[in-house]
């Protein structure tokens, strides 16, 4: 028996979503709708009373090896460290309504700021973003999906998750900005 | 070790499934179900039987897994008894190198919110499964 092989994707780009793994490394939020921006396109600090946003930062699992049809499922996603300067905030929630299962392409002005993140904007959020350190290991978010194959399952999708970092202009310019590592937890049987 | 860790399970009439005979666990026909083990290395390194009032459909038996964007995984083995428990909690990895592996909740699985744990564990663990198959 086999465990299943469980990654992470970060998902770029139209028409259809290009997926990036992530799990061996991390992801950057930046100005622009690419998976790995390294230090280009940083969001910039605004004028007095303005606010910029990264480009919304999609993720989501990925069953790569399935060898024994094992269920995935019970999926949480939590932060396990908080660490952002003043200033800076990370929203987040998940999307998983139609069409596309929830995915909507990250929009705005490149180099500059990212679109809002909101229900407005972004049509496949389950609700409005919340504060993502509210999610702990304690109290995760718990998400959507079921799939017993390879891939991220048909019948119940697993579910994205969608989060923006947003900085205004009492931000220091430290670059990069701290890390914060963001956690997923699904259960196979 | 985790990949070299089967599950037995055992029913009032002797017979005997075993994962490493290719049988799914959310195929289990679970009523007569009352004993249920974890085998390594030919071992039976951990046991449970079913409690008063309880049959194979209110066991739980999930590896659980948690993975970070650095890459870091850690894997678990949850198993319990819905809704009564006991639920147990192993980290064979941690077991394997004489460090604390083993963790028990007579409330079964439960959300932190709802912890009303005698001894600290792993926060987060003990959330509950989503029920699969013929589990009640």
């Amino acid at each position: 028996m086999t465990l299943a092989t469980v990654d992470i994707v970060r998902r770029t780009g139209p028409p259809t979503p290009v997926d990036t793994f992530i799990t061996s490394g991390t992801t950057r939020a930046s100005t622009s709708d690419v998976a790995a921006p390294g230090a280009n396109n940083p969001i910039p600090i605004p004028s007095v009373g303005n606010t910029n946003y990264s480009y919304w930062v999609t993720t989501r699992l990925y069953i790569t090896q399935n060898p024994d049809g094992h269920t995935v499922n019970n999926l949480q996603w939590f932060s396990a460290t908080n660490s952002v300067p003043s200033g800076v905030t990370i929203k987040g929630q998940a999307a998983n309504v139609t069409t596309n299962a929830g995915y909507r392409q990250a929009t705005g002005t490149v180099g500059v700021s990212g679109t809002l993140l909101n229900t407005t904007n972004h049509t496949g959020l389950t609700g409005a973003p919340v504060d993502v350190f509210t999610f702990t290991t304690g109290a995760p978010k718990s998400l959507v999906g079921s799939n017993s194959s390879t891939g991220f399952g048909t019948t119940t999708p697993f579910d994205h998750f969608v989060l923006q970092v947003s900085v205004d202009s009492t931000a220091g310019s430290a670059s990069p900005a701290p890390s914060n590592t963001f956690s997923w937890r699904y259960d196979e049987a | 070790m985790i990949d070299q860790t089967f599950w037995e399970a055992k029913y009032r009439d002797g017979t005997i499934l075993r994962e490493a005979d290719g049988v799914r666990y959310a195929d289990l026909p679970s009523e007569e179900l009352y004993e249920f083990y974890l085998v390594h290395g030919g071992l039976a390194v951990f046991g449970t039987r079913a409690p008063h009032g309880a049959d194979g459909r209110n066991l739980r038996y999930r590896r659980t897994t948690e993975i970070t964007q650095e890459g870091g995984r850690t894997t678990m083995f949850r198993i319990g008894w819905e809704p009564y428990g006991p639920a147990f909690l192993l980290d064979l990895t941690a077991l394997d190198q004489n460090r604390d592996g083993l963790w028990i909740s007579d409330q079964g699985f439960h959300t932190e919110a709802e912890c009303r744990c005698v001894a600290p564990h792993p926060v987060g663990w003990f959330n509950p499964p989503v029920p699969l198959g013929s589990e009640v």
